[in-house]
């Protein structure tokens, strides 16, 4: 393959800044070759392109292993071959031929002494990430490929925390399976529109989440869609449908379908901005009336998106500013207008937490390995040390920047606690905290402060920071990450995989086991990745990452915020004090801007 | 999708479905990647705060890239003397030669280059995968990690872009012709 010179160098640019030489004789091939500036721009198109494929398909798809293997390209990519590994590649090849002879013969005797057939292909998986198998008829489990066609009566089975998978119909419908998840295609090509009574029909949700969006038009027969407890009817729609062994929760952004309750056969139409849930009972006189509720009772309007912002994002005290990070910078931006106003750039270390100062004078940020960052908004410097604890396996920056709370790995596994006291040192606290740590959290600086750790057994404990001293434990099931503490310590949250979203609230009399905390969401598919309490300790918001934000009152328990961001998953978020601004983080570094109305039950309280 | 009935919010959401081909318009003539993403916010707040002045008979990429060469002109003014990888004098020209590639174009070659990817030889795919990753890892980290040369890396880079190019070409040529 013969490169032109000009195009090595295009090639360089994507990677590295060209020196003085090479960016002249790169700036002579554009102003003199039209074909030199084409192939310019179309260098800088596949480069963005690239980035967004690529991190659409995050994770491994093992299927472009195994299939790349057989490809030509493979030699065409590398070095030239020699003498001896063109014999050695002719072996390979001689040796492929036969493998793949005998296995076209042991294939065709198969084929002709079976008396079953393949299904008919039902449709495509595309965008797959993490572990995904595909289950057969006979329960055999085949590790799923992107771009491979799947059959009626098949199973697509998304295993782990980060996977999910992307099932396209035929009519550009999908069907986006989540994590832990599994969805049972119909049998056969009636059972996706055709409700047979005592026969599975649809689309069977057995466990985990599922969007949909659905491009029937009206004329044709609806999808369906079921799970244990419920069937829907689905047309042109967007919906979500959770099932586990509680209850099924159908949830619809645009459109109406017809829910069904398997129980009683009871219907109602579910339209657009409602869900309902079908608990699951055997006892058919525990069944309350079916109904459609509204989503979400508060609002939240998207006021500006700041691209390529960062990772991370924090608001003053005073709400005016906003700060983010990105890769090796600081940026502080109008929080009302969106524009940049200062940022700090060449940082030693990709900053992964902030926190403005409670003056707002200056914002304090952490690194996962205990470096600290200090940067007093007047000055163009940074101020950093390195906290001395080196076996840290999770980090928690106060929202007032003032302590550093660290779940520690080492042989005595610990939560340790940093006072940050002046811009340049830190002061460790009393280290009576027991118990192996797997996440941590930290309330801002005062005499009440408190700090919780999520331990490795599923025990939750809340501690008095001054002195260690144990005021309350809650057992959560299994080990919990993130946690989040009120600003008053009233409440804990926790989010862990078997347990879901909990809620602990405080009791006033200390060091004594607490009564069960509350279930906020417990459907699997779908992973907490921020929480939030607001200032006042009347909400709680968890970042999810299925690209919603959701949000319950800390009274009641009710979810009062389905926000779709937009994003595909969420990594961050923070409100403001009176709750009005909500900021969200995408995993793409996107940062949004949300003004948000709160219904006017939460004034009461 | 359906889009926002607000100006604002309708015209973000345009800008948000361009936001690649916008992206990669500034960093081709900025040359400079952390000038580019500065860049390119700074048109995304410009757009929003106009998003009253964009008439929707207009074609909209042309109407934003009017706004970055702007934003791009300002910068190379705030940045006085110091070296352009795009010449002045050429950037009218350049310009004109981005102009050929609208949504479609770029819609197209996305699907291509998802199907060329697909091909890639598995080493080839795991330095392609690393260097596009969410947080970028660059030559000289994939050399370590891979035991590699940073030449060889580099090499490796270049060839798979080149297949990838090559390839996704071919599609976009066969699919014109069927």
């Amino acid at each position: 393959m013969k490169h032109e010179p000009y195009e090595l160098l295009i090639d360089s640019s994507l990677d590295r800044e060209l020196n003085e030489a090479e960016q002249a004789e790169l700036q002579e091939a554009l102003r003199e070759s039209p074909a030199a500036r084409q192939r310019y721009w179309e260098s800088l198109i596949q480069d963005g392109l690239l980035r967004e494929l690529l991190r659409e398909t995050r994770g491994k798809d093992l299927a472009l292993v195994e299939r790349s293997a057989h490809q030509e390209s493979d030699t065409d990519l590398f070095a030239k071959p020699t003498a001896t590994a063109r014999l050695s590649k002719a072996l390979k090849h001689s040796l492929v031929y036969a493998v793949v002879a005998a296995s076209v013969l042991i294939a065709i005797l198969v084929w002709s002494n079976s008396t079953t057939t393949l299904a008919a292909p039902l449709g495509k998986l595309q965008s797959l990430s993490g572990q995904v198998s595909v289950r057969d008829a006979n329960g055999k489990l085949t590790p799923a490929v992107s771009g491979s066609i799947v059959r009626y009566g098949q199973a697509i089975l998304v295993e782990s925390p980060d996977s999910s998978a992307e099932l396209q119909l035929d009519d550009g419908s999908t069907l986006l399976v989540e994590a832990d998840s599994v969805l049972v295609l119909p049998a056969n090509p009636a059972a996706v529109t055709q409700y047979m009574e005592h026969t599975r029909s649809g689309f069977y949700l057995e466990r985990g989440g599922l969007s949909v969006q659905a491009n029937l038009p009206s004329s044709q027969k609806p999808l369906l869609l079921a799970t244990a407890q419920a069937l829907v009817k689905v047309f042109g729609t967007e919906l979500r449908l959770y099932t586990d062994a509680r209850e099924s929760r159908l949830e619809l952004n645009e459109g109406s379908v017809q829910l069904y309750r398997q129980a009683d056969q009871q219907e109602i139409v579910v339209s657009a901005g409602e869900y309902a849930t079908i608990p699951a009972t055997l006892v058919s006189q525990d069944l309350q009336p079916l109904e459609a509720k509204s989503l979400s009772l508060a609002k939240c309007e998207l006021r500006h998106t700041l691209l390529r912002a960062g990772r991370a994002a924090r608001l003053s005290w005073d709400t005016q500013t906003l700060a983010t990070v990105r890769g090796r910078e600081l940026r502080l931006w109008d929080t009302l207008t969106g524009e940049l106003k200062k940022k700090l750039t060449n940082l030693e270390n990709t900053p992964e937490q902030l926190a403005f100062r409670s003056d707002d004078e200056s914002i304090v940020a952490i690194t996962q390995r205990g470096q600290v960052l200090t940067w007093p908004l007047h000055q163009d410097q940074p101020i950093l040390y390195q906290l001395p604890e080196d076996s840290v396996r999770m980090a928690y920056l106060a929202v007032d920047g003032s302590t550093v709370a660290q779940a520690l790995t080492s042989k005595s596994a610990r939560l340790q606690l940093w006072s940050l006291t002046g811009s340049s040192q830190a002061q460790a606290r009393p280290q009576s905290f027991a118990g192996k740590p797997w996440s941590v959290a930290v309330t801002a600086a005062g005499s009440a402060q408190t700090a919780a750790a999520a331990l490795w057994n599923g025990e939750i404990h809340l501690y008095a920071a001054q002195n260690g001293e144990q005021l309350e434990f809650w057992r959560s099931g299994t080990a919990a990450r993130p946690i989040e503490i009120s600003r008053q310590s009233r409440f804990v949250a926790a989010y862990s995989h078997e347990a879901g979203l909990m809620l602990y609230k405080r009791k006033p009399t200390a060091a004594t086991e607490s009564t069960e905390g509350q279930s906020l969401w417990s459907h699997l598919g779908t992973r907490v990745h921020s929480l939030k309490f607001s200032r006042d300790e009347k909400l709680l918001l968890a970042a999810f990452d299925d690209g919603l934000v959701r949000a319950w009152s800390t009274h009641t328990g009710e979810m009062l915020l389905v926000l779709q961001t937009g994003d595909p998953r969420v990594i961050d978020l923070d409100l403001s004090g009176d709750s009005k601004i909500l900021i969200t983080v995408g995993h793409n570094d996107s940062v949004k801007v949300w003004q948000c109305a709160w219904p006017e039950l939460l004034e009461g309280i | 999708m359906t889009l926002p009935t607000s100006p604002e919010l309708r015209v973000q959401a345009l800008f948000l479905q361009h936001a690649s081909l916008v992206q990669g318009f500034i960093y081709g003539l900025v040359g400079d990647r952390a000038a580019a993403d500065d860049l390119f916010q700074e048109t995304f707040v410009a757009v929003a705060q106009n998003a009253n002045d964009y008439d929707q008979s207009r074609d909209f990429l042309a109407w934003v890239r009017g706004i970055a060469r702007n934003k791009v002109l300002e910068f190379w003014r705030r940045r006085g003397s110091s070296p352009r990888l795009v010449p002045e004098e050429i950037l009218e020209e350049m310009i004109a030669v981005a102009e050929q590639y609208d949504l479609a174009d770029w819609q197209a070659r996305r699907a291509a280059l998802a199907r060329c990817l697909e091909q890639l030889a598995p080493r080839a795919r795991q330095i392609v995968e690393l260097r596009y990753a969410e947080i970028p890892v660059w030559p000289a980290a994939i050399a370590k990690q891979l035991g590699w040369t940073v030449n060889a890396v580099n090499v490796a880079l270049t060839r798979a872009r080149s297949f990838l190019q090559d390839c996704t070409a071919r599609t976009l040529r066969h699919r014109g012709e069927t």
